[in-house]
């Protein structure tokens, strides 16, 4: 009895930290979308501006138009970006465990996260090879995990430096490094429970040493399983 | 009440350049910066009537710019700028400090009203 209870608090637990991570993506992503319709809201009022008090000569005013016009091209093609990545977040639970190109969902969680990290004036970047990197997996744990350790660090993160990720595909698994300047030199990214949970539901393993400030994190993920 | 000068920062230089555009032509002098640093070297360098803060910046918060600005410029009122939703949850209040806040899209009509009657009540 005891260890089924201890066993729906562990999935409930799960279920949860699941839900705050699709919160916390679409939160950020709502975030900026509202930025994007507020530009193009303000360009939509200047371009009324320009007509009610701009200039009079038409060779000037075509110009100003034609930069205002660019303007809301710009924001719609943001908007359009970030729609698709959040898309693919989306449809990232359409299936359950399966074979899945691991380097597509790291590229799209480094999206997305990059506006949480540019809060904090931390950069993130990720070098991903250049052929896919297809494992059995859970995809939505798989990102799960991968944000859950870019949050975690980014708790610690030294402002004004960048996050280094580095995809790749070593004895069949594949590995993530993670590189960051921390402010504190005992911090323990694999001692969180979240990460705990995530690393034993997808038979990962995690390896951290942090020196002199400079904070390395190995995950890697077994070819199935 | 003339030559009002507004200082405004949001790290969406698109949307504060073009509102500062906007306030340009209703006869306000409106200046801009994209984080908090860069805010504090114009107040320093320049006068202001009223700054009109995001909430959400790169690296020092709405909040601290605010709390700095009313600790350094204690005659300069701020208004607060923040995302729809975050007002609607009731996740977000007027901070102390700030003479009011407005929500995101900013009408201009609004914002206009809102930094006159900062500048008003903090003269009175």
């Amino acid at each position: 009895m005891k260890a089924d209870n201890e066993s729906a608090d562990s999935d409930e637990k799960g279920c949860y930290q699941s839900l705050a991570f699709c919160g916390k993506i679409t939160a950020s992503v709502t975030h900026e979308l509202n930025n994007v319709l507020g530009t193009i809201d303000q360009v939509n009022g200047l371009i009324e501006d320009l007509i009610e008090f701009g200039t009079t000569d038409p060779e000037a005013l075509s110009d100003k138009l034609r930069l205002v016009s660019d303007k809301i091209t710009k924001q719609i093609e943001r908007g359009s970006r970030l729609i698709d990545r959040l898309n693919a977040f989306a449809h990232m639970s359409d299936h359950g465990i399966g074979a899945c190109d691991v380097k597509v969902l790291v590229e799209n969680v480094t999206v997305l996260a990059q506006r949480l990290t540019g809060l904090r004036k931390v950069g993130l970047q990720a070098s991903l090879p250049d052929d896919d990197v297809t494992i059995v997996t859970s995809p939505f744990h798989f990102a799960q995990m991968y944000f859950v350790v870019i949050c975690r660090i980014l708790d610690v993160a030294m402002p004004d430096t960048v996050i280094e990720v580095r995809l790749s595909e070593a004895d069949e698994s594949a590995l993530i490094e993670v590189s960051a300047q921390s402010q504190e030199n005992d911090k323990r990214v694999s001692e969180d429970i979240d990460i705990k949970v995530l690393t034993r539901h997808l038979s990962a393993e995690i390896e951290e040493s942090c020196t002199e400030g400079h904070l390395d994190i190995r995950l890697r993920f077994p070819q199935r399983i | 009440m003339s030559n009002i000068r507004v200082l405004l920062v949001d790290d969406e230089e698109e949307l504060v350049s073009t509102l500062a555009e906007r306030l340009e032509f209703r006869g306000i002098s409106a200046a801009y910066a994209i984080d908090g640093k860069s805010a504090l070297k114009m107040l320093r360098d320049t006068d202001f009537d009223v700054i009109v803060i995001d909430m959400k910046l790169p690296g020092m918060s709405g909040d601290d710019l605010l709390n700095t600005v009313n600790l350094s410029y204690p005659g300069l009122p701020a208004l607060m700028v923040t995302g729809h939703g975050s007002v609607e949850q009731g996740e977000y209040r007027k901070p102390d400090g700030a003479y009011d806040f407005l929500l995101k899209p900013v009408d201009i009509s609004l914002l206009i009203t809102k930094i006159k009657e900062a500048i008003a009540a903090h003269e009175s």
